[in-house]
């Protein structure tokens, strides 16, 4: 008698471990995606280079591209995304209301962000600075010659912390103008209200080709003071969603091309398209995770509609003159450096 | 004057504001007034007791500076209340009896004589009672 109760609690507790395993197979998030067949993507409302609604109806950029790109891994169909452009304040609560599935905006990964606002950050796509940008006629060179310049900049964010920070420990003294809106303090900076103008360097850049009127005028100062790594986030609760996928995706984008470039590198500059090109992407192993490859069951010659749908997302990134920097890849000597395939 | 008592002061403030960062020169290029005083976008630089304004190589250094968001609040809160004390002073003024005014030029009196004498006292009741409501 006695064995027969252990034999029934020994099959209870069996058929229990895999209901539950079951369950953990695919997270909340995967599940809602690929039941609604559409994945929702938070974007900027207009960030060139990274986020930017074309004249054509048709988003562009870098973290636009990682949605595609994820949304091809995911249901097999690189156009299955829905953009919802949002602000610095919706951002997060759009991401924590499950309103969006991805939270892909140029956002910078912080220690803050990570613990306190349930969210994961999946991968790091490009590595950003702040840096200052200025009219090239005062002949600047670097930014320790800004004592009694006006410097613009947006009140309430990091951008404004840490040029505070970075003026007072290198004891410049620049006087900083706050704007409470980001289109207010650069239209300010461009009708020369102010001699300088502080964000982002990528932000900088995007500024200087399309708001500017006449790029080749304007500089960006060498000296970069903050670290911005800039990712895609999602909820917190669906590892796999995190991690297979969107950390898949976003490590295949920084391994090289042939050309000893990273893809997101030549998605910014070249316009080419770069995700395809590299072999290892289709390979055993992404089918052994299985990458899109069967799940819901609807790609037959699976790799090859993956490559027609993936390819050209990040060959569709509007072309920014980027230096090399940070994101280059490890063997050029930038921090660009995805896992290993096997 | 019609035109600024009855434009609503928000909207006067904006376009004084807009005036000033449109149309004044970059602080490098700042109008000078005898050297001591300099105008432009990045404001009115005026000298203080201790230093005068000098220009410097990004906007006018030194001396006591009123930011042009100071200025254009100045600028819009004297225009609007200007305009309302006028129409109180010019409606006391024509409210004189036109008869005082001819019988003051009659007993010999120039027109100066008669408008500081007989003309610019005299309301001064009428005058006194709406100041208090409109500033």
């Amino acid at each position: 008698m006695m064995w027969r109760k252990a034999l029934s609690i020994f099959a209870f507790s069996l058929v229990f471990c895999v209901a539950f395993t079951g369950i953990a197979q695919a997270g909340p998030v995967l599940d809602a995606v690929i039941k609604r067949d559409a994945l929702r993507c938070g974007v900027s409302s207009g960030v060139a280079g990274f986020s930017a609604l074309g004249s054509d109806g048709q988003w562009r950029g870098l973290d636009v591209a990682v949605c595609r790109a994820v949304a091809a891994a995911v249901l097999g169909n690189a156009q299955k995304v829905e953009f919802t452009p949002l602000s610095s304040q919706q951002r997060f609560a759009a991401l924590q209301a499950r309103q969006i599935d991805i939270l892909s905006r140029n956002t910078t990964w912080t220690l803050s962000r990570d613990a306190g606002l349930n969210v994961h950050f999946a991968a790091i796509t490009y590595y950003d600075g702040q840096g200052i940008l200025m009219h090239k006629r005062f002949g600047v060179k670097s930014a320790r010659e800004l004592k009694g310049a006006e410097i613009c900049v947006q009140s309430g964010t990091t951008n404004e912390k840490n040029l505070a920070t970075y003026l007072g420990t290198q004891g410049i003294r620049a006087k900083a103008i706050v704007y409470d809106n980001f289109e207010a303090a650069y239209k300010a900076f461009f009708s020369g209200r102010c001699q300088a103008f502080s964000t982002d360097v990528s932000a900088l850049i995007g500024l200087k080709s399309s708001q500017s009127g006449k790029p080749g005028d304007y500089v960006v100062l060498p000296e970069i003071f903050s670290k911005e790594p800039l990712g895609p986030a999602v909820l917190r609760g669906d590892d796999e969603f995190c991690h297979r996928e969107m950390g898949g995706v976003c490590h295949a984008g920084s391994r090289g091309t042939g050309r000893g470039q990273s893809q997101y590198r030549t998605s910014l500059e070249q316009q080419k398209p770069g995700f395809a090109t590299h072999a290892g992407w289709f390979g055993k192993p992404w089918k052994a995770a299985g990458f899109a490859t069967g799940l819901g069951g609807k790609n037959t010659s699976a790799s090859g509609q993956l490559r027609r749908s993936v390819r050209g997302q990040f060959g569709q990134a509007i072309p920014l003159q980027l230096e090399r920097g940070l994101n280059a890849l490890w063997t050029q000597g930038g921090l660009m450096y995805a896992p290993p395939l096997r | 004057m019609n035109l600024f008592r009855n434009v609503p002061l928000l909207l006067q403030l904006l376009a004084i504001y807009f005036a000033i960062t449109q149309f004044l020169p970059i602080a490098s290029h700042a109008w000078s007034f005898g050297d001591t005083v300099f105008l432009s976008k990045s404001g009115l630089a005026m000298p203080s007791f201790s230093e005068s304004p000098t220009r410097g190589r990004f906007s006018v250094e030194g001396a006591w500076v009123l930011s042009p968001e100071y200025l254009a609040v100045l600028l819009a809160l004297v225009v609007y209340t200007a305009a309302f004390v006028a129409e109180v002073v010019r409606a006391g003024v024509q409210a004189v009896k036109p008869g005082m005014r001819q019988a003051a030029l009659a007993l010999g009196l120039n027109n100066r004589q008669v408008n500081r004498h007989v003309v610019l006292p005299w309301p001064c009741g009428s005058w006194c009672r709406p100041f208090p409501t409109s500033i």
